[in-house]
């Protein structure tokens, strides 16, 4: 505000003078000028930078405040209140669900892993045995049993004159409740 | 009963699920070196197949001879080119069943397979070596009496394995579902 009333002083100085009234105080003026541009521009610049260091502080203090006063306060206010409750009350979740994109999340899910899972806690495998062994397949496992315990004894006798430390037929003991179907 | 958490932590892709299509009691000794008397019955199976299959041909060869001629004089004994026969026949079939799955048909009603030592199947080569060993001197499978690794001669010298596999041949899930073909192929062996 101040510089700018002094600006026009100089203006109108400069315009109304005669032009034949010499160049000493041409001289006189155009100092005058710069020092008073000079002096402006000093005033203007620290007047400037005050101003922005008192606006930037005042952002910094007021940050910090918020930083530390803003977790305690909405921390205070959540733990009242039951925000749960809240989205149950006012949000339709189907709505939100039925509106979200099935497809990335599909591609997340380990689907051979699931299918594993799912034959393992079925039972697939013996259900299908039993579904389609049947009579056969008892009978073969019999058959085969009774080979392997043939084997064992056979291992079992050898070993024994051989004086063997590790014996074969405990690897493949089999318990006799299983061999019978 | 696991959740699926639980079940996917210890998860091995194919594996749980391919060893769990074994019958229960039959999994204890799954991939165990298979003893004598399990491979002996398996063999005698596959030489009763040769030996019916030889028979019948040379039967119905008869048959046919018996037809065709008026004259038709009872055959002579033909023991040896049969026997040569059978042990050709035997050859093919050996060659060919171990190198396809490691199981014959004596193989398969025993639960017995024949693999190289880290499970891998024979090679076309390997199993007609194998095969012609095994022809040529059966006596070999006597050593597994005695072999702290029931292996026969044959097995020995070429270094391979005969072992409880009772699992039929169900495709694995993780084959099944799996996008990149190489990697279920890896779980395999």
């Amino acid at each position: 505000m101040v510089y700018e009333s002094d600006e026009r002083e100089t203006w109108v100085e400069i315009s109304l003078d005669a032009p034949s009234e010499t160049s000493a105080l041409q001289s006189v003026v155009s100092t005058a000028t710069s020092v008073g541009s000079g002096a402006l521009g000093l005033a203007r610049f620290a007047t400037e930078t005050s101003i922005y260091m008192v606006t930037e502080s005042t952002k910094a203090i007021t940050k910090s405040i918020l930083d530390t006063v803003v977790p305690v306060a909405v921390n205070a206010i959540v733990s009242r209140i039951d925000i749960n409750e809240i989205v149950k009350e006012h949000v339709d979740v189907n709505e939100i669900v039925a509106q979200a994109d099935i497809t990335p999340i599909l591609d997340r899910v380990p689907m051979a892993e699931i299918a594993d899972y799912v034959i393992e806690e079925i039972d697939l495998p013996s259900l299908v045995r039993e579904s389609t062994g049947g009579v056969a397949d008892g009978l073969l496992g019999t058959i085969r049993f009774q080979a392997i315990q043939t084997d064992n004894l056979v291992s079992q006798i050898v070993d024994r004159i051989l004086f063997r430390g590790t014996k074969r037929a405990d690897a493949r003991e089999v318990s006799v409740d299983h061999a019978h179907i | 009963m696991p959740t699926f958490s639980q079940f996917n932590k210890t998860f091995v892709p194919g594996s749980q699920v391919h060893f769990s299509s074994l019958p229960e009691r039959a999994r204890s000794i799954q991939g165990l070196s298979a003893g004598f008397t399990s491979r002996l019955i398996a063999v005698f199976i596959d030489i009763a197949l040769v030996a019916l299959l030889v028979l019948s041909a040379w039967g119905g060869w008869e048959a046919l001879r018996y037809i065709l001629n008026v004259f038709y004089t009872l055959p002579a004994l033909l023991g040896v080119p049969l026997l040569i026969i059978g042990y050709l026949l035997m050859w093919l079939y050996w060659t060919w069943s171990w190198s396809i799955g490691g199981r014959s048909l004596g193989n398969i009603l025993m639960g017995l397979r024949v693999q190289r030592r880290h499970g891998e199947n024979l090679g076309l080569g390997l199993a007609a070596l194998r095969s012609a060993f095994s022809v040529v001197f059966a006596l070999g499978l006597l050593w597994s009496i005695f072999s702290s690794k029931n292996k026969s001669l044959q097995d020995v010298v070429l270094g391979t394995e005969v072992v409880f596999d009772w699992a039929p041949l169900l495709p694995k899930v993780d084959m099944t579902f799996s996008m990149e073909g190489d990697k279920s192929e890896k779980d395999e062996n």
